[in-house]
Parts: C-alpha cells; sequence; structure tokens
C-alpha cells in the first residue's frame, strides 16, 4: 500500500504467492522504507523476502521457533511458542578501539522496554544497534474474530499517549468499509479531541526534552501545562487520555456550551504560560548550545525511510496526514505547517513549539465553528472480507489502520502501522556521530513510543 | 538567569497533596448496580469488551457479578442499558487488599422481573 500525497490517493498492490513456497522478491534495497515490512511478514506470516538485506528477525526475537508464524489462520491463539536457542545477533566490531556499551531493555527511568547497544569510539558513537519489540502483545492476532464494537476498544489500548489517533483510525476504518458518514458535528469533535490530544503530548514533550540536558525549570514547566491540559481532559470526557470518546460512527463525548468556555479558558491560561516557557528555552544559551547541530536527520535519510511526523517535517520533508488526506474536520480549518530544514533536535523542538500555536488556533476556530446536532449514526451490516483503511496525524505522525471485515461485524484481519513504526529505523542514522550523553537528548527529540511497535 | 527565577517564583508550588476532593462529574469511575432496576435482558454482560459482567440466571432470581478487576471503565454498560440498573459514578478509590473484594455479586428476584414484564 503506497500513499501519494500529490495525487491524494492510495495504490494497493497485489501479488499472488505460491502457498507451497511463499517467497517473494525484496524490495528493500529499492525503497529501504520497506525494511521492517518485509522483515516483519516474515516473521508473522512467514513470507519469505528474497535477497532481503538484512535477514535477522525483527519482531519475533531470536528465540522463537523460525517455522511458527503466529499471524497464520492455522496458529492457535492460545498455543505456546517453545523457546530456541537464539538466533540474535548484532553488530560485530573487529576492532579493539570500538567499546560495546549495551543499554536496556530495562531503563532507569519508567519509559518502556527497549535495547540499545552502542558501538562507541571514544565518547562518539560509531553505529548503534536498537533492538524493540520486547513486549509485542499480538493485538492484531486478539482482534481477529473480535466484534468490531470490541476491537475499538483494543484499538486505543494500542498506546497510550496516542489512544485517540488510534481509536479514531480504526473507527475511520470501520466506518469506510461500511460506507458510514458521521455527522458533521461530530467531525468537529473529533477533530477538537485530536488537536487537545496533539497539545498535551507537545507541550509534555517540550518539557521532556529538557530533561535531556537537566533543565530543570522547563522540565516542571512541561509537566506542569500537560497537567493542566490533561485534567481538562478528564473534566470535559471523563478520561486524561481520552480514551472512550470515540463511537464507531461518531462520538460518545459531547461538549456542552459551559465545557466549551472550559476549553477556551483554559487553553488560554496554557497559552500564556507557554509562551514565556517558551522564550525562557529558546533564549537560553546553554540550552540552545545542546540542541543545535545534535542528532541531525538529513532529509535524504528521511525521504528514503519515510520518515513522517515531527521528526519528518524538522528535516524539511513537508508532510502532515491533516493537510494531504484531509479527515475528520481538517479541511474546514486553516492551519499551518511548519518544516524546518536543519533537522536536529532542536529543529524538532521547534517544530513541536509551533504546532502548538497551531492547534491553539484550530481549537479556536473549531470552537467558533461547532455545528448543533447528532453525533452519532449508526453502524450497518457490514460486507465480510471488505477491507478499508482509516488514518490519523497522531502527536507522532501519521498512523494508519488496515481492517479486513470477517463474518458477522467481526475483524477478519488488521494491520496497525503507527508513526513509530516509521521513525524508528531513522533514529540509529541520527545518532550516528554523536556523543554517547546526547543519545537521550535525540532519542527524547523523536519521543517514539515503545507500545505503539509492540502492539 | 533573572527572568527564570523570575518564573520560578511567579509559579510558586502547584503541587497538590490530594489532586481533588472528588473526581470530575464526567468522570468514568466505578461501577454501580442497581438490583431493582435489572430486568435480565443481559445487554450489560453481551457488550461489555472486558468481559467484566456475567449475569447468572437461575429459577427465581438473576446474579449478576461485576468484577473491577477486569472493568476498563469504558462506559459501553451504562449506555446499553435501558433502565439505567448499571451506572458508573466518579468513585476512583479502588484499590484493596483483597482481590476477591474486586468482584460484586448482586441478585435480583425473579418477582421484580416481572413487574418489568420482561421474561427470565
Amino acid at each position: 500500500m503506497f500513499s501519494f500525497d500529490r495525487f491524494r490517493h492510495f495504490l494497493t498492490v497485489k501479488t499472488l504467492i505460491n502457498p507451497l513456497d511463499p517467497t517473494f522478491p525484496s524490495v528493500a534495497v529499492q525503497l529501504p522504507a520497506a525494511n521492517w515490512y518485509e522483515r516483519e511478514v516474515k516473521d508473522l506470516l512467514g513470507l519469505r523476502p528474497q535477497g532481503h538485506p538484512d535477514p535477522r528477525p525483527l519482531v519475533l526475537h531470536g528465540d522463537w521457533p523460525e517455522d511458527l508464524h503466529p499471524l497464520r489462520k492455522d496458529f492457535p491463539l492460545d498455543q505456546h511458542a517453545p523457546r530456541v536457542q537464539s538466533r540474535e545477533a548484532f553488530m560485530r566490531y573487529d576492532s579493539e578501539d570500538v567499546t560495546e556499551i549495551p543499554v536496556g531493555p530495562i531503563h532507569a527511568g519508567i519509559i518502556e522496554p527497549g535495547h540499545f547497544r552502542f558501538g562507541a569510539v571514544g565518547d562518539t558513537i560509531l553505529h548503534l544497534d536498537a533492538r524493540l519489540f520486547f513486549t509485542h502483545r499480538g493485538l492484531e492476532k486478539a482482534s481477529e474474530g473480535m466484534p468490531v464494537q470490541k476491537a475499538l476498544f483494543l484499538a486505543e489500548r494500542i498506546c497510550g499517549v496516542c489512544a485517540l489517533s488510534h481509536s479514531i483510525a480504526f473507527a475511520q476504518a470501520i466506518e469506510r468499509a461500511g460506507n458510514v458518514t458521521i455527522p458533521p458535528r461530530a467531525d468537529y469533535l473529533r477533530t477538537l479531541f485530536l488537536e487537545l490530544e496533539r497539545l498535551y503530548n507537545h507541550i509534555g514533550d517540550v518539557g521532556n526534552i529538557c530533561a535531556g540536558f537537566g533543565f530543570a525549570v522547563g522540565i516542571s514547566q512541561g509537566a506542569r501545562l500537560k497537567e493542566e491540559l490533561q485534567q481538562l481532559n478528564e473534566r470535559i470526557t471523563g478520561h486524561r487520555y481520552l480514551r472512550g470518546v470515540v463511537s464507531l460512527g461518531g462520538m460518545r463525548a459531547d461538549v456542552t456550551e459551559q465545557e466549551r468556555e472550559d476549553i477556551y479558558q483554559t487553553l488560554q491560561y496554557v497559552k500564556k504560560e507557554f509562551k514565556e516557557l517558551v522564550d525562557l528555552l529558546l533564549t537560553h544559551d546553554i540550552a540552545i548550545n545542546r540542541m543545535a547541530t545534535t542528532g541531525i536527520l538529513r532529509l535524504e535519510h528521511a525521504n528514503d525511510l519515510e520518515v513522517v511526523g515531527v521528526a519528518a517535517r524538522a528535516s524539511g520533508r513537508s508532510v502532515d496526514i491533516r493537510r494531504d488526506q484531509p479527515y475528520a474536520a481538517y479541511d474546514r480549518v486553516h492551519f499551518h505547517v511548519p518544516v524546518y530544514k536543519e533537522g536536529d533536535v532542536l529543529a524538532r523542538i521547534r517544530v513541536r513549539i509551533d504546532e502548538v500555536f497551531e492547534s491553539f488556533s484550530i481549537i479556536k476556530q473549531l470552537l467558533q465553528q461547532l455545528l448543533d446536532g447528532d453525533i452519532r449514526t449508526n453502524i450497518p451490516n457490514l460486507t465480510p472480507y471488505r477491507s478499508a483503511m482509516g488514518w490519523c496525524e497522531s502527536p507522532r505522525g501519521e498512523t494508519v489502520h488496515w481492517v479486513m471485515i470477517g463474518p458477522n461485524q467481526t475483524v477478519y484481519r488488521y494491520r496497525v502501522r503507527s508513526a513509530t513504526y516509521s521513525n524508528w529505523p531513522a533514529v540509529p542514522l541520527a545518532v550516528k556521530g554523536n556523543i554517547v550523553p546526547d543519545f537521550p537528548l535525540i532519542n527524547k527529540s523523536f519521543e517514539l513510543c515503545y507500545a505503539c511497535c509492540d502492539r | 538567569m533573572f527572568d527564570l527565577i523570575r518564573k520560578i517564583w511567579r509559579t510558586k508550588t502547584v503541587t497538590k497533596t490530594e489532586l481533588f476532593t472528588e473526581a470530575p462529574e464526567r468522570f468514568r469511575g466505578k461501577p454501580v448496580f442497581t438490583s431493582s432496576k435489572c430486568t435480565g435482558c443481559e445487554a450489560c454482560a453481551t457488550s461489555c469488551p472486558a468481559g467484566a459482567i456475567t449475569l447468572q440466571q437461575n429459577d427465581d432470581a438473576i446474579t449478576l457479578s461485576l468484577s473491577y478487576a477486569h472493568c476498563i471503565f469504558c462506559g459501553i454498560c451504562a449506555e446499553v442499558c435501558e433502565t439505567n440498573a448499571i451506572q458508573l459514578t466518579n468513585e476512583y478509590r479502588l484499590a484493596t487488599k483483597n482481590k476477591n473484594e474486586l468482584t460484586v455479586s448482586q441478585q435480583a428476584t425473579l418477582a421484580k422481573l416481572l413487574t418489568t414484564g420482561k421474561e427470565v
């Protein structure tokens, strides 16, 4: 499945594979972005890419039996896989000057599990191996045969901090499969809550990046403003992380006149405070010194790996699915997509800062335009074996859900491509040539989540 | 430097010892069951995405058990219940030392079910 933003169209390439010899020619050399997808399909479905430059397992770590493919229909949900001798391999260094530094999978903070292995010469990073997928939950397998209404709650739980983006992307896929048009008010509400999600994420991230260089005032101010926004979320939807607000065919949560005023007042306050924080941060010499020219992701690398979201826009790659393939009410509001060319940590924090102010403006437009009316329609009987896609610009970039409907309103197959999945392969490239102490800063500036990969 | 100190001074301490005495009105907390209103239609049990609600029908009574350990607080049960027999409250302090306390069962008698005109 390819998306061509310039033509606003998707293109699906289908091919038949011999069931006795499930192989296909690899395109990972020509399209480096296909690297992970091909390795994943080999792990989970046993379709082997021929001529793939990196045959290591990706999703299933090396200690999973090679001939067991969990996403195949003949693999029962309760099957237990025996543990085998690990086939895991990291980069081998022949020189004695290279020091290998293993980090994780358990980290000092409360982040999720990931193993990083640096090959460093002195303080400078020569190469980084990132081992992810430690807590892969098999949500796609678990959703098979599940009624679509229940699967929505599963989609919502893929990730904690982009819960709403995932649930909206899933709901859109189901609505597209059933040819449902949701009421205009629901469109506006979805856009409103999506922007509230972006706000609390971006403001929290700006604060978190400050933790990469020990700027305590930035960390605490960022955390404080994020808390204000999450309490706002809780007041208007009943959930700090905006769970349970979407339903298939519309919304479950509506905003009253009083809550509209609450949103307006809270955002006024947060905007003023955030402006002060930004002024402090961007005029602080040490902060700028640490962020500028650190962790540069070059445009050609970003293009080759089809990087999305904040990381793409900070490297001069102008992609934003809200503008390129509009959904919900994004075609009815005006906003600007910030793009920076530098590709360093500073550019990534600047993209976030600019987007925060864009979000304030979008929410203001939405609150003015919000139409009265229904917020929900019913989902008709879905045609079995029909597939559809839903997409959404989460705070980390575009999240795409593909669903094939099964009999009796259930999910037959499901695939989630989160923004994180597109962006992780770019992190080792941005880290190369930097010093080891800058790695936490670079990693935070990408702000990738592990759970989105471990779905 | 001075603007940093000024910002810290102006913000003061914002940490609250107790976040809120009561959760916001819309907060989806502990679901409670009013047995006198239940018609035994099982809509809640079939729609619960986490399988936290089970209904057992005996000859003259119906037992509804609700497990707070499985509940994801989505509020679907309250939404589908036509008689508002299940409602979500804003009670969020659910921690307990004994896991069995997280499952509550209530019985509704057949007589009450009959008065609602619903067959068991």
